[in-house]
């Protein structure tokens, strides 16, 4: 199962590479008899420290993109590349490693274990790949960051929507990842606190070096990004820099495509 | 502690009552097999505790050699004993059988004759005061020449005797009046043998009342601290010859071996039984489990987890649950190994004193447990270590596969399949095993393709009691079928062991009551605390109204069957051969086909020199009509003629039955016990009392035919209180299952029950919807249980009968059958009031919040 690469836990960070690199993704669905094409060729480049979001309408592919791009299914046709690491032909185990060491998940329903502790859940992946210790110490750290250092002893059912969601984004963090993958991680949120939870993760890109791709619905949290890219029918329709244009243009582009 | 073990720990405290349940079902069943394996040790413990009390400071004793009735002539034997260097002591005791006077009624005796000794008097040299196994609480020691006595304190309270007065003892040779000169303490040794029934009197005194002088029962030996007591007991067994025997106090006679060997080996398929249950039980839990928090492991396996991991997870809740589960199982166990061994105390007639915790038995049970939680947890672990971290994203309804719906079928054929093979002997047991695996686990697959059917044959009645949460149900049943194909295994695997195991009890209780029909003939049967007088037959035949009188002797003897090196102890029934005359005799035996008959039984008897052997020692020891019996007599091993094989229940069945021609050579005496038959036109009961009348100096206990037959069927249910008591935990567990299966039902519905609620479900519109599901799942189950159980009792029958070695013909237990049929329902409508009470609480927005996260 495992390949060459057996414990990409503990290889070092290659500074030179994209930290995200996908080449000709293709990924179809049997429906019965008839087949979904969700993707159909999708190529994305992303820098370290970079904040890219995601748009396209309903059934476009932007989660299908996630799934590959978090290494949670594997491609029909094309390949990822994490942090310059070819994944293709990899075993369960070694995407699994890769996961936890390299990439950082956030989803829309938050997804916490409801019977450990925030502080438990968020420990969780460091624990799981033996960093323990310095886990603890970022812990420490990213608490500070995204404000939930009181809340830390709380079981997930004892905190509101926006706490939970920085509580998942501690977990994403933890293992110090290369790149955060986001699926309309403010689509649980109402207006105030989603924009504070996108705060965080724009002043952690700009701040902290973080890397960032975030599926969204709302054009207003995709103006927290660097870059926009649009999925229309499984492929890329185009690409804006939020540098160059304004939400109304977004929130257009968005719709009509 | 690891992250995985405190993650499962969590996980496990998140359903407390769910887990309570998991963990009582392994419990019982470790409980179970405990009580099951322990109970031979803790009898045995007792019994062995008993014989020690009696002898006190002894280290060895000398008994005659064949039986321990007969006396022997103490003067040579004592000074051969003394010679030896490694003897402190040596001092001779002499026992009788005395009966203390009492008022008229009979004092009720223990059945099983040959064990209940009534009263003991013991003559014992009670200036040597360092060698009396008692201690007093009260007054002196009895002084020789002054016929004084002790008596344990209990007994002298119980009969209203005071210090001082005079007790006369009927005695073997007539009332013998001795004097009240002190009370034993009831707590110590000798005293709290024989039920404090006890009494001590100086050696001498008993000796001259008896006739007896010079000869005694036992020589009691003490030995020097530093000597090796094997060693010396050797040498002495050299010294002393063959017609004496040299052995440790607590070695003597092992005669409730038999009954606790069938007891137990009886309880062993129940036990393992039990422990399969606990075993589906625990799997149905985790099952669930996995069930519920497949988004959770979805998520684990996203974030942090491998494969081996979620199996680890998987597993360590196993583990948690089999550690508590072995931990309240073992008390448990011995909780039932304290009571099987009570009720054996009662039964057999032995004292209960201490309770045992033997290390194999307690080993052996906590690793089954262990086993039998981690195999339940395999197939979940497996099925959750197969989650893709993209399953919790979709949501896929768990539909059956078709090959496992085939298989099922399979399955259930080869479970019924198994249940018509003709077994036999131990090969029974597998196939009891075999049966009862196949069907359970095929009724766990196949079961869902037989819920759409049965909840659609059930719809028109559901809709009529319960409108439309009834109409609803069915397709929650349907579409939960996985889950409830496994409760309604559950069920089928409790009810048909529950039905199975009561055909082969009837099937013994009607055996056992065709025996006493067959062999309890006579009218009257008259025993005696105190040997009967020799002239006792003849005397009794002249009273009026007595027809036929006939002695019978009870020995337990010394068997040596092939291959059983150091023999076992049994119980010789010498009876009179002419009670047993086809032509004239009033008495019959129930012979097994092609092994002897009432003839050639008969030409054995009055010949002598012959036995016929029970069906239950043919079973054990493979001897029949035609072998020969190695029986120890006063002049040592002694080949028997089998001449037939009988049906026999008495002392667990290893039973012969021997001429009273042969009476000398088993220690002699006279007979225990004698059965009269009444002359025409008179009543039993006027009989009893004119017998009564006609010997008011002897202590007669006379049964009428009608209570000597109750009493022993009331024995005989008493010894299966045991087995219903563990049939009832059988139902327990699987009561168990089914509201186990409800709930985890439920969890993975709450969406739907609170959109319901949403919708205008009243909360006992939600009650009825989960008690219809429940009742579709347990009368679909009980069904079913009952088909398996009627051909699964075939098998258990063969199973007992190898275990037991005694002859069962299965007999349908049809009130049960009936009952079971009715109540399973409603047990489980009562097991799905928690679920049912628990869906009904969930408010709408909660539930909703809950399916979201879940
Ligand atoms: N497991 C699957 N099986 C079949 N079809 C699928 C599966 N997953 C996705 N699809 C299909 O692929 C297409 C892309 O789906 P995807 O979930 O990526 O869309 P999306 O852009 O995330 O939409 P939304 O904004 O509604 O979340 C859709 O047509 C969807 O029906
Ligand atoms: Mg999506």
């Amino acid at each position: 199962m495992t390949h060459a690469v057996t414990s990409p836990d503990r290889r070092p960070p290659r500074r030179d590479a994209h930290a995200l690199l996908a080449v000709g993704l293709h990924k179809r669905y049997a429906l019965g008899s008839a087949t979904v094409e969700a993707l159909r060729g999708v190529d994305l480049a992303v820098g370290r420290g970079e904040f890219v979001a995601v748009m396209g309408a309903s059934g476009s592919g932007k989660s299908t993109l996630l799934h590959l791009l978090g290494l949670l299914e594997t491609p029909d046709e094309g390949r990822v590349e994490i942090d310059g690491l070819d994944t293709s032909g990899l075993g369960d185990d070694a995407l699994t490693e890769l996961r936890r060491s390299r990439l950082g998940f956030v989803f829309q329903t938050f997804e916490l274990i409801p019977n450990l502790s925030a502080r438990e859940n968020v420990l969780l992946p460091a624990d799981m790949s033996g960093a323990g210790a310095a886990g603890r110490e970022r812990l420490a750290r990213l608490a500070a960051v995204l404000g939930i250092e009181d809340r830390l002893d709380h079981r997930p059912d004892q905190l509101s929507g926006g706490q939970r969601q920085r509580v998942a984004l501690a977990r994403a963090l933890i293992n110090d990842p290369v790149v955060v993958l986001a699926d309309e991680p403010t689509g649980n949120l109402d207006s105030r606190t989603g924009h504070e939870v996108l705060r965080l993760l724009s002043h952690g890109v700009r701040e902290l070096g973080w890397t960032v791709v975030m599926v969204t619905h709302d054009a207003r949290a995709a103006m927290q990004a660097e870059r926009i890219v649009f999925l229309r029918d499984g492929e890329v329709a185009g690409t804006l820099h939020t540098s160059d244009t304004d939400v109304q243009a977004v929130f257009e582009r968005a719709l009509g495509g | 502690m690891p992250i995985l073990a405190r993650l499962a720990l969590r996980n496990l405290l998140r359903h407390p009552w769910r887990t309570m349940a998991t963990v009582l079902g392994v419990g019982l069943g470790v409980a179970a097999v405990l009580a099951t394996l322990s109970v031979g040790d803790n009898v045995e413990a007792n019994v062995r505790d008993t014989l020690q009390a009696v002898s006190g400071p002894a280290d060895l004793i000398v008994t005659p050699g064949a039986t321990g009735r007969a006396v022997m002539a103490a003067a040579e034997l004592e000074s051969t004993v003394r010679a030896d260097p490694a003897v402190v002591w040596a001092v001779p005791v002499l026992n009788t059988r005395a009966e203390p006077e009492r008022d008229a009624e009979a004092v009720p005796g223990s059945l099983l004759p040959g064990i209940d000794s009534g009263f003991q008097l013991g003559g014992r040299l009670t200036e040597l005061d360092t060698t009396l196994p008692f201690a007093l609480s009260e007054g002196r020691l009895p002084r020789a020449g002054q016929r004084e006595v002790v008596i344990a304190e209990g007994f002298i309270a119980g009969r209203g005797l005071n210090i001082g007065s005079t007790v006369v003892f009927a005695s073997q040779a007539g009332p013998l009046p001795l004097t009240l000169v002190g009370a034993m303490d009831d707590r110590v040794a000798l005293a709290t043998t024989n039920g404090g029934r006890v009494g001590v009197t100086h050696l001498q005194d008993l000796q001259e009342a008896l006739s007896l002088v010079g000869r005694v029962s036992h020589l009691e030996l003490q030995l020097r601290p530093d000597a090796d007591v094997e060693v010396v007991r050797a040498r002495l067994q050299d010294a002393v010859g063959d017609a004496f025997t040299v052995t440790y106090p607590a070695g003597v006679g092992d005669a409730a071996s038999g009954i606790v060997q069938t007891l137990q080996a009886g309880l062993l398929i129940l036990a393992a039984t039990l422990m399969a249950l606990g075993g589906f039980m625990a799997y149905n839990t985790f099952m669930a489990g996995v069930v519920e928090r497949s988004r959770e492991f979805a998520l684990l396996r996203t974030v942090c987890l491998r494969r081996g991991d979620v199996l680890r997870l998987a597993l360590a809740e196993a583990l948690w649950v089999s550690l508590a589960g072995v931990t309240v199982g073992v008390l448990l166990g011995l909780g039932l190994s304290y009571g099987i061994t009570r009720l054996n105390a009662v039964v057999v007639g032995f004292e209960f004193r201490t309770l045992v915790v033997p290390a194999v038995p307690t080993l052996l049970a906590a690793a089954v447990g262990v086993l039998v939680a981690l195999l339940a947890a395999a197939l979940p672990a497996r099925a959750a270590s197969r989650t893709t971290p993209l399953s919790a994203l979709r949501s896929v309804d768990d539909r059956t596969p078709s090959w496992q719906v085939a298989l099922g079928w399979f399955l259930v054929a080869l479970g019924a399949l198994a249940t018509r093979l003709p077994w036999s002997g131990m090969w029974a047991l597998v196939g009891t095993a075999l049966a009862m695996a196949a069907f359970f686990a095929g009724v766990a697959l196949a079961g869902a393709s037989l819920i759409g059917p049965a909840a659609r044959l059930a719809q028109p009645l559901l809709v009529r009691l319960l409108g439309t949460p009834g109409r609803l149900s069915v397709g929650f049943t349907v579409r939960n079928a996985p889950r409830n194909g496994v409760a309604i295994g559950t069920v089928i695997v409790g009810v048909g062991l529950i039905i199975g195991v009561s055909a082969m009890v009837t099937g013994l209780n009607r055996s056992i009551a065709a025996w006493v029909d067959t062999t309890v003939v006579g009218d009257l049967f008259v025993t005696s605390p105190v040997p009967f007088a020799a002239d006792f037959a003849t005397r009794a035949s002249a009273v009026d109204g007595v027809d036929a009188v006939s002695g019978v002797g009870l020995r337990i003897v010394r068997f040596e069957p092939e291959g059983v090196p150091r023999g076992r102890s049994v119980v010789l029934v010498l009876v009179e051969p002419e009670r047993f005359d086809p032509e004239a005799g009033f008495g019959a035996l129930q012979y097994v086909s092609g092994q002897g008959d009432a003839a050639r039984g008969f030409e054995a008897l009055s010949r002598g020199g012959a036995v016929l052997a029970a069906n239950t020692i043919t079973d054990r020891f493979g001897v029949g009509a035609g072998d020969s019996a190695r029986l120890r007599t006063d002049e040592g091993f002694r080949d028997f003629q089998i001449e037939g094989v009988v049906v026999d229940f008495t002392s667990g069945g290893e039973t012969f039955i021997g001429s009273m021609l042969d009476l000398e050579r088993f220690g002699g005496g006279s007979p225990d016990l004698f059965v009269l038959t009444v002359q025409p036109g008179h009543r039993p009961s006027e009989v009893r009392e004119a017998l009564l009348a006609a010997f008011p100096d002897a202590v007669l206990d006379i049964t009428l035919n009608a209570e000597y037959r109750a009493a022993i069927l009331e024995l005989v249910r008493r010894t299966f209180t045991t087995t219903n008591m563990l049939l009832m935990l059988a139902a327990l567990i699987a009561a168990l299952g089914v509201a186990n299966t409800l709930g985890m039902n439920l969890s993975r519905r709450a969406f739907e029950i609170a959109m319901l609620r949403t919708l205008g479900f009243r909360r006992r519109d939600v009650r009825a919807l989960v008690l219809a599901e429940g009742l579709t799942v347990l009368s679909l189950g009980a069904a079913l249980g009952v088909a398996f159980g009627l051909l699964l009792a075939d098998v258990i029958v063969s199973g007992a009968e190898a275990l037991t070695g005694y002859v069962i013909a299965p007999a349908i237990p049809w009130r049960l059958l009936v009952a079971a049929a009715l109540l399973t329902p409603a047990i489980g409508l009562i097991a799905s009031l928690l679920p049912a009470h628990r869906a009904s609480r969930l408010a709408p927005r909660i539930a909703l919040g809950a399916a979201e996260r879940a």
